[in-house]
């Protein structure tokens, strides 16, 4: 959410931090969030061109979103494991 | 746009006074790097933000506001919202592109839910992102995953919006 820049940046983060040990639940949490709560797209683009309204409606229905995409990552992950 | 300030763009300018104060009181070369990270952006933009303003300009008189205003308008609800999430997928570009086409999609007509859908389907599956980083980087397992995963998000934030303007 956080993570200013475009995909250039954010998937070689998402690579080291999968190096680093981080779980696929928490990565997809952590891309979801980029996508959807990027701080600098609202103030640069979502902001000057929709009105504040838009960007704050926008901002206030993605924020569970992360954490829901998340949690069906890890519920997949346990419906997959019998099988393979 | 007028002259006189708007609301968004007071804001703005508030948020750039204290991001601009936090620099200078913090100091050791706050400022110079801040500045330094501005005009480089700059740099990027400048050439690219009249192209997209010109995108949208164009776009706005190429898009039939008419089917606009009937696929994914305000009063057509979740279809609308499904084919406003699915189409901002397939946008393969970044953000200089997808927001004028967003604009336009505005200006013609669509709904806010419809519009947020967009931007979210835009923004969890552009297609062009998930060919060029996420599969080769991250493999496909994974990338089927995330697919799964974050397929119904697009959708939800529009659904949301929905419940959230019958409300106010």
């Amino acid at each position: 959410m956080l993570t200013p820049g475009g995909p250039m940046l954010s998937f070689p983060l998402v690579l080291a931090l999968k190096a680093a040990g981080a779980n696929t639940p928490a990565l997809i949490t952590y891309l979801t969030s980029w996508a959807l709560l990027g701080v600098h797209r609202v103030v640069m683009w979502e902001i000057p061109l929709f009105g504040t309204e838009f960007a704050v409606v926008r901002y206030l229905v993605s924020l569970p979103m992360p954490i829901l995409a998340g949690l069906i990552t890890t519920a997949l992950i346990a419906r997959m494991k019998p099988v393979t | 746009m007028s002259i006189a300030p708007d609301l968004p763009t007071v804001f703005l300018w508030v948020l750039a006074a204290v991001l601009f104060g936090v620099a200078v009181v913090k100091g050791e070369g706050r400022l110079g790097e801040a500045f330094k990270a501005t005009s480089k952006l700059l740099g990027m933009v400048v050439f690219r933000l009249p192209l997209a303003l010109m995108l949208a300009g164009f776009l706005s008189q190429v898009m039939p506001s008419d089917l606009v205003g009937s696929s994914i308008g305000a009063e057509t609800g979740l279809s609308g919202v499904v084919i406003a999430s699915v189409v901002g997928g397939l946008v393969p570009s970044g953000p200089f592109v997808s927001f004028p086409i967003a604009l336009t999609l505005f200006k013609s007509g669509a709904g806010m839910p419809q519009l947020i859908a967009f931007i979210s389907g835009w923004g969890i599956f552009a297609l062009h992102r998930i060919l060029i980083y996420e599969w080769p980087l991250m493999g496909l397992r994974f990338t089927a995953l995330r697919f799964a995963a974050s397929g119904l998000v697009p959708p939800l934030t529009g659904l949301l919006a929905m419940a959230l303007m019958e409300v106010y």
